[in-house]
């Protein structure tokens, strides 16, 4: 590591800390977090990022609108402070940074993988502070900064991330067009506009250029032709939120959706046999699982309630939410076994379904698909016709509208043929699909814009387009986790941790096999919620959590484990002499003592879980991250322990000690229970 | 009966020692050891004590006693029956637990684990059923008791105490007005093990019934003694040694066999009980043969642990940033030839200061002294054991009380030997269930001599909830309950009721009641209460017939971070301790915390703030007390569940040094504004600027949930704090108090103010945090 530094010191001696302090006179900002400006030579964009994290692959774009390469960003709104109070700033980074304060420099410097010396103390105002962040790329390598602050300058305690929540801006004309570019390309990705205006394929490009929809191969199988009829006409009326466009217009429409749903119908091919994500280890398996509090609370509760379906589904029975997808149609829309083996693997014949994979066993998904269609009427549905003529017609419009640029049917050429993107000029984008209104006669697909979104699709159409080659994982997660309805549950459902932390929290690599699907080992089995599945979203998503934070998308290697800190990470673990986290904590195959209301995560999963300064900080002050843990505070302001015996007493050296520990994971040897 | 030494001698062998007076004690290598947690070295262990049979066999105030090589005995000190007699395993068993034999290690107290409580283990041989083990004035055993928990009627039987003379014990009640000495024992020869109780009585005063066993067949009298055919060749058989004309085995029901004595009756026999093959029967005769002879226990017994454990105190281990206060340890003997645990459960000093007796959860009391400026030659011995979680001791003429979950003991050295020799019954109508939440917290008195414990509610295993029965417990009549005791132990009353775990209360020089509690159902949050005689605290399960809605508002409640497990109070009643004569103190147990309480009261609501005192302690901060001879504060504590102690047991002297204490030390709220004052004068231009200040408020919300969400006082259907609106900051002419004009004041249930760096006039900052509750403005 290498540090250069100018200094900062002495510019700030030349400043009264009474100038430093005083309160800025504009009203306050209003915008949750920062805006930053992305430069790279002659191309900028402005976004709205959580905190002053960055990170970028070697070779990665730091936006999708600006060029790989070297890059600046700016950050530019407040930091409020609870408190007129001392504070000192430190940076970990790879590149240069310089921070000012109330219009003074309070660290500058560049590191190569580093972090910076800790400013001096600098004295902020309560309220709003002026906070400009500028770093700069470095020559080689992953660009990363972590900006981080500590309160207590005068303690020897380590420096921390600003609380997000604390950080805000005044929302300007370029943070509102960065948004309104990003609007456009999104909603070019998320209606697949390029799977009929075709673009050359990127590797590194969005990564929803390739997201397919629901497949037709033996479509006919899973769906009634009653209801492939209906949503075939008009998606739009089935569900507001449908991406599918009108196909059909005119006289003629109900008689071609009828075709086309006959011939689907007719598509009734046999997959390969069935197979589905591993389920998780259940419940009984955990010791006392049952007999726990949270156990208790979940009683009585169905496994609708337990998995949480109302955070994006209306319910059958339940008042509807506009906001939310109605269930109402499933006897209409599943001949009968088919919701349960679409339960089981949503994402079998629709790899981008937004709907998640719970991992139901087959018993949860019969209990499932029962209590959602105890409460339904049933329907005796119309068979499909089996006229052939109408079948050639089904057939030959299902080749000719445009069906097959998004879903796939083996052996039938997809004869849809239109502009490719590059043709279509950006003045252009308000007729055709984008119309206010569907022309006379227009046979486009009709999408249900707003207003709004075809602002947002002219901007992005007068962009040179470079943005789809691009992928700034980032910017991926924020989509996803947004149409994913991720905070439905999270930070709403008590249990779940809030979207925002988790990135800085849990190692991608563990995110990505969550998300994936392939843990069998659930964290907190006590709950009755469960983490389900997003397998084709998995790995970039968990690497754009992680990059949100300014951390690697990949998480460095450690330093070897060393033997003597796991014995002291043992008994530190331990009663005898340590701080009992087995009174709470299971420990792999040994269970917790003493679980009283609280039970904790089996350590033998933290490891392999934790950001390990996310795990320091949080067995540092766990209360500091969440007032409402249940979890001790055990070390003190000053860095000490209260066990001096273990590591002269050193919180550090003792954290540090349980992590080597922790690290053995499955193999942890038990810690003394007496 | 003997207690020797083959079961000791094994675990010698395993690294614990065990040193009795009739033994030489072998070499203590403790060093690599893991705590005892059934001791073989003392012959009694007290908790609640199942058996095999007959069925629903539990002793809630079970006496285990070891009265014999490998012969146990539990005697029911509610009921006044022996409910169980049995040996050690067969050999093939043995190893499979830390006492072959004895009882097992199961209960929070003992292996930690939440439910369920010792059984006897090996081969039980005899016991009774679940009720009086003697009969009533008409000679009926109909259990009397609205519930199944709590002693007899005082009329009808009384547990007097028990005395320890050397391995022996000696049980002494009163039934019927009639004094009865019972000391259990046993006969162990020839592969057989006969059961002793030798009963003394001096002369009955009625005609009364001794129940003895629950035969497990019909029962049968021949030539005087009782037969009992239980099946497959194997008998049980008692028989009288030595019984006065008057005394005389008898079947009730079938296969009860029990014991008539008939008024006017004197004399010393023996009980002898024995189970095994017919084809033995035989072999009974040798084990009768044993003359009756009772411990000479009026004059007390050897002590049993005639070695101390001498440490030495650290000065000075911690101060606060003002250096007015420091910690001095004062070093616990956790290190000691017995291997005992030293968990401090209570704490409390001789009038001479320089002593002090601790009670530990095991069971434990030690006295130490040497209690000095500095600390240099702590004498640790050894008083009493067997104790039923004695969690509360208090002092009083230099007679040592305990609490338990029993009883309150009261302690008699009879020889002045330095170790107790009758553990006398003081009053013993205390309800305790065979949950593991039974917990019988802390013990005070007050000016007229009452005494003063907390009964903790039979929380569910799992935490949340209360009782439901088998080792949850039961909502018994004091579960949850403060009680009092008269001074002379006459009396136990409910004193209020609704708490949940208040492990640790305090009693005012003027009388007032105090209580810490310990979030969970019904308990938002921790508070600090202000009991008043009848209030109900709040927890519904617990109400014991108060009205729900009559929940009295604690003084205050301390949020997680503050206090997320309540500890005792104490009243500064010292001059010598710095500024706060007169003023409350709390501890929290789970933070290991002292915080100043700063009372206001508002007509007749009383509400109170808190301030940290930040003193470093050697475990959790749970029974303070003031040293009548030094005046400094003494804190006792232990590590036993959930909290940030860093050790299982310490005891700390919290020193003023004479230095200026720097800290808020009192708390107003006005109409528009609270006030907080100091102990020094601050700088005005820093008391008067607003920017120094910020504070919040919230409210929790009381449910059968465990603990609660914050939520916004503003807007009850929101999560989270309100941030306060502070106006301005005005400084008191004498610069000791700044009034914080706050916008939309209201009552809150929490209320926090912060401050960082105010300039004193000395120079010095102070950077605070004052947590407070607005039950009422003014």
């Amino acid at each position: 590591m290498k540090m250069k530094f100018r200094s900062v010191i002495a510019f700030l001696a030349a400043w009264p800390i009474a100038l430093l302090a005083q309160a800025p006179a504009k009203p306050a900002p209003v915008a949750a977090g920062l805006a930053v400006t992305f430069k790279a030579g002659a191309a900028s964009d402005t976004a709205t990022a959580p905190n002053v994290w960055l990170h970028v692959a070697a070779g990665q774009s730091v936006t999708p609108f600006i060029p790989a390469g070297p890059f600046t960003a700016e950050w530019q709104g407040v930091v409020n402070a609870d408190l007129r109070g001392d504070y000192a700033f430190e940076a970990e980074l790879n590149g240069a940074v310089k921070v000012e304060l109330n219009g003074a420099i309070v660290l500058e410097g560049a590191g190569k993988n580093g972090v910076t010396p800790r400013s001096k103390t600098i004295r902020l105002s309560k309220g709003a502070n002026a906070l400009k962040v500028i770093f700069t790329s470095p020559a080689q390598g992953d660009a990363y900064l972590r900006l981080h602050w500590s309160d207590k300058p005068d303690k020897p305690v380590p420096a921390e991330p600003i609380p997000s929540t604390q950080l805000a801006h005044t929302p300007s004309g370029e943070t509102a067009r960065g948004a309104q570019l990003r609007l456009g390309r999104e909603l070019f990705l998320e209606h697949r506009c390029a799977k009929c205006h075709t673009t050359p394929a990127s590797a590194q490009g969005a990564p929803e250029l390739v997201m397919d929809a629901p497949s037709f191969d033996g479509i006919g199988t899973r769906r009634h032709f009653a209801w492939l009829k209906e949503w075939i006409l008009d998606p739009h009326a089935q569900r507001a939120g449908a991406q599918m466009p009108k196909v059909f217009h005119g006289t003629s429409a109900p008689a071609d959706a009828d075709a086309t749903a006959a011939y689907l119908s007719s598509l009734n091919a046999v997959g390969p046999a069935l197979t589905f994500l591993k389920p998780y280890k259940l419940v009984a398996a955990v010791a006392n699982a049952a007999e726990s509090p949270a156990a208790q609370q979940e009683e009585g509760k169905t496994l609708l309630e337990k998995l949480h379906c109302n955070a994006c589904h209306n319910l059958p029975g339940a008042a509807a939410d506009a906001k939310k997808i109605s269930l109402d149609h499933l006897t209409r829309k599943f001949p009968g076994g088919k919701l349960v083996e679409f339960l089981r693997a949503p994402e079998r014949h629709y790899a981008w379904t937004r709907m998640p994979d719970f991992r139901l066993t087959a018993e949860e998904a019969n209990e499932v698909s029962k209590l959602l269609l105890e409460k339904l009427p049933m329907f005796k549905l119309p068979g499909a016709p089996t006229d052939p003529t109408i079948l050639a017609r089904g057939k030959k419009l299902v080749a000719s509208a445009g069906c097959l640029s998004c879903h796939a049917l083996p052996n039938v050429k997809n004869e849809f043929v239109t502009q490719p993107l590059t043709q279509l000029v950006a003045a252009k984008w308000n007729g055709g699909c984008l119309g206010e209104k569907p022309a006379a006669g227009s046979k486009s697909p009709q999408f249900h814009f707003t207003v709004e979104d075809r602002a947002a699709l002219s901007a992005f159409a007068a962009t040179d387009r470079k943005s789809l080659e691009r992928h700034a994982p980032t910017e991926f997660a924020a989509r996803q986790v947004r149409v994913l309805n991720c905070a439905g549950c999270h930070g709403q459902v008590d249990g779940f941790p809030a979207i925002e932390i988790v990135g800085g929290k849990l190692k991608p690599e563990w995110t990505r096999d969550l998300l994936s699907g392939v843990l069998v080992d659930r964290p907190r089995p006590w709950l009755s919620a469960r983490m389900p599945a997003f397998p084709r979203r998995a790995e970039w998503l968990a690497a754009g959590l992680a990059q949100t934070h300014g951390l690697s998308p990949r998480s460095p290697t450690e330093p070897p484990m060393d033997a003597g800190l796991v014995k002291h990470g043992q008994k530190l673990a331990g009663v005898d002499g340590g701080f009992s986290c087995i009174s709470c904590h299971g420990v792999a195959g040994l269970a917790p003592t003493q679980v009283f209301e609280a039970p904790g995560i089996n350590l033998a999963l933290s490891a392999a879980r934790l950001q390990p300064a996310y795990y320091r900080r949080w067995i540092l002050n766990p209360q500091r991250i969440d007032p409402q843990t249940k979890m001790p505070v055990y070390f003190d302001e000053e860095g000490k322990s209260p066990l001096a015996e273990v590591l002269g007493g050193d919180a550090a050296k003792q954290i540090d000690a349980l992590w080597h520990y922790l690290r053995l994971g499955e193999k942890m040897p038990p810690p003394a229970t007496q | 009966m003997k207690i020797t030494l083959k079961v000791v001698a094994a675990l010698a062998v395993a690294g614990i020692v065990a040193a009795s007076a009739q033994t030489a004690p072998a070499k203590p290598s403790w060093k690599d050891s893991k705590s005892k947690l059934i001791q073989a070295d003392f012959p009694i262990t007290t908790a609640c004590i199942g058996a095999k049979f007959p069925a629903g066999n539990k002793a809630n105030k079970g006496m285990a006693m070891i009265v014999g090589e490998g012969a146990f005995m539990s005697f029911d000190t509610d009921l006044l029956r022996f409910s169980a007699g049995w040996v050690a395993a067969a050999a093939a068993e043995k190893g499979k637990t830390n006492l072959v034999g004895f009882i097992s290690d199961k209960g929070v107290t003992f292996n930690g684990s939440h439910g369920g409580h010792p059984e006897a283990l090996g081969e039980q041989k005899f016991g009774t059923k679940s009720g009086p083990g003697w009969a009533d004035a008409a000679g009926s055993f109909a259990d009397p008791r609205k519930e199944p928990f709590g002693p007899l009627p005082k009329s009808w039987a009384r547990w007097d105490g028990h005395y320890v003379v050397g391995d022996k014990v000696v049980l002494a009640y009163t039934v019927h007005g009639t004094k009865i000495y019972d000391q259990p024992g046993s006969v162990e020869q020839d592969g057989q093990t006969a059961f002793l109780r030798t009963i003394k009585i001096d002369a009955a005063k009625a005609d009364l019934t001794a129940l003895i066993l629950d035969g497990e067949g019909a029962a049968k009298i021949e030539n005087g003694a009782a037969v009992v055919d239980c099946g497959n060749g194997v008998i049980a058989r008692v028989e009288l040694v030595g019984a006065p004309k008057g005394a005389a085995l008898a079947v009730a029901d079938g296969n009860r066999v029990v014991l008539k004595i008939a008024n006017a009756t004197a004399g010393l026999f023996n009980v002898v009980i024995w189970k095994g093959a017919k084809a033995d029967e035989a072999k009974f005769a040798a084990l009768a043969a044993v003359k009756p002879a009772l411990a000479d226990f009026a004059k007390g017994g050897k002590p049993h642990w005639p070695e101390t454990v001498v440490t030495k105190g650290v000065i000075e281990s911690s101060k606060t940033p003002d250096s007015a206060f420091v910690t001095d340890v004062i070093t616990a003997p956790d290190k000691n030839p017995w291997n005992r645990r030293v968990r401090f459960g209570g704490m409390d000093f001789f009038s001479d200061g320089k002593r002090a007796a601790l009670s530990t959860w095991d069971g434990d009391i030690w006295i130490v002294s040497g209690i000095d400026e500095k600390l240099e030659n702590l004498e640790w011995r050894r008083f009493a054991s067997g104790g039923f979680e004695t969690l509360g001791l208090k002092i009083v003429n230099d007679v040592v009380y305990t609490s338990g979950r029993d009883q309150i003991t009261r302690y008699h050295d009879i020889n002045e030997d330095g170790a107790a020799d009758y553990y006398e019954n003081f009053n013993n109508e205390i309800t305790s269930s065979p949950g593991f939440h039974e917990f019988v917290f802390d013990l005070h008195t007050d000016k007229e001599g009452n005494f003063y414990t907390a009964k903790a509610g039979p929380v569910k295993g799992g935490g949340r909830g209360f009782g439901g029965g088998g080792g949850n417990g039961d909502i018994s009549a004091h579960a949850g309950c403060v009680l009092k005791i008269s001074k002379d132990g006459s009396k136990l009353e409910v004193y209020a009721t609704g708490v949940r775990a208040p492990n640790g209360i305090g009693v005012g020089p003027d009388g007032q009641v105090t209580t810490g509690d310990n979030e969970g159902s019904w308990v938002p949050a921790c508070p600090v209460n202000w009991v008043k005689p009848g209030s109900f605290l709040g927890v519904e399960d617990l109400n014991h017939g108060l009205d729900k809605k009559s929940f009295q508002q604690p003084l205050m409640w301390l949020s997680k971070s503050w206090d997320n497990s309540g500890g005792g109070q104490t009243w500064v009643t010292s001059d010598k301790w710095g500024p706060f004569k007169g003023e409350l103190l709390h501890c929290s147990y789970g933070q290991s915390s002292l915080y100043l309480i700063m009372k206001q009261e508002v007509g007749n609501v009383m509400q109170a703030g808190a301030v940290k005192i930040p003193i470093k302690l050697t475990s959790s901060a749970m029974r303070p007390r003031f040293n009548p001879r030094d005046g400094q504060l003494y804190n006792a504590g232990l590590r036993g569940w959930q909290s940030n102690a860093a050790k299982e047991g310490g005891f700390d002297r919290v020193r003023y040094t004479g230095k200026p204490v720097q800290s808020v030390s009192g708390l107003k709220v006005d109409r528009y504004s609270v006030s907080l004052s100091f102990t020094q004068p601050l700088e005005k231009s820093s008391a008067e600027d607003v920017q120094n200040y910020n504070g919040e408020r919230w409210n929790y919300m009381r449910t059968s949930n465990y603990g609660s969400p914050e939520i916004s006082v503003n807007d009850p259907a929101k999560k989270g704090h309100d941030k306060l609106d502070i106006k301005s900051a005005k400084l008191s002419a004498d610069g000791k108090t700044v009034t914080l004009e706050i916008a939309d004041l209201k009552p809150a249930m929490q209320q926090l103010l912060n401050f960082n760096k105010l300039k004193a006039k000395d120079g010095s900052e102070i950077t605070q945090r004052v947590l407070h509750t607005i039950n009422a403005i003014p």
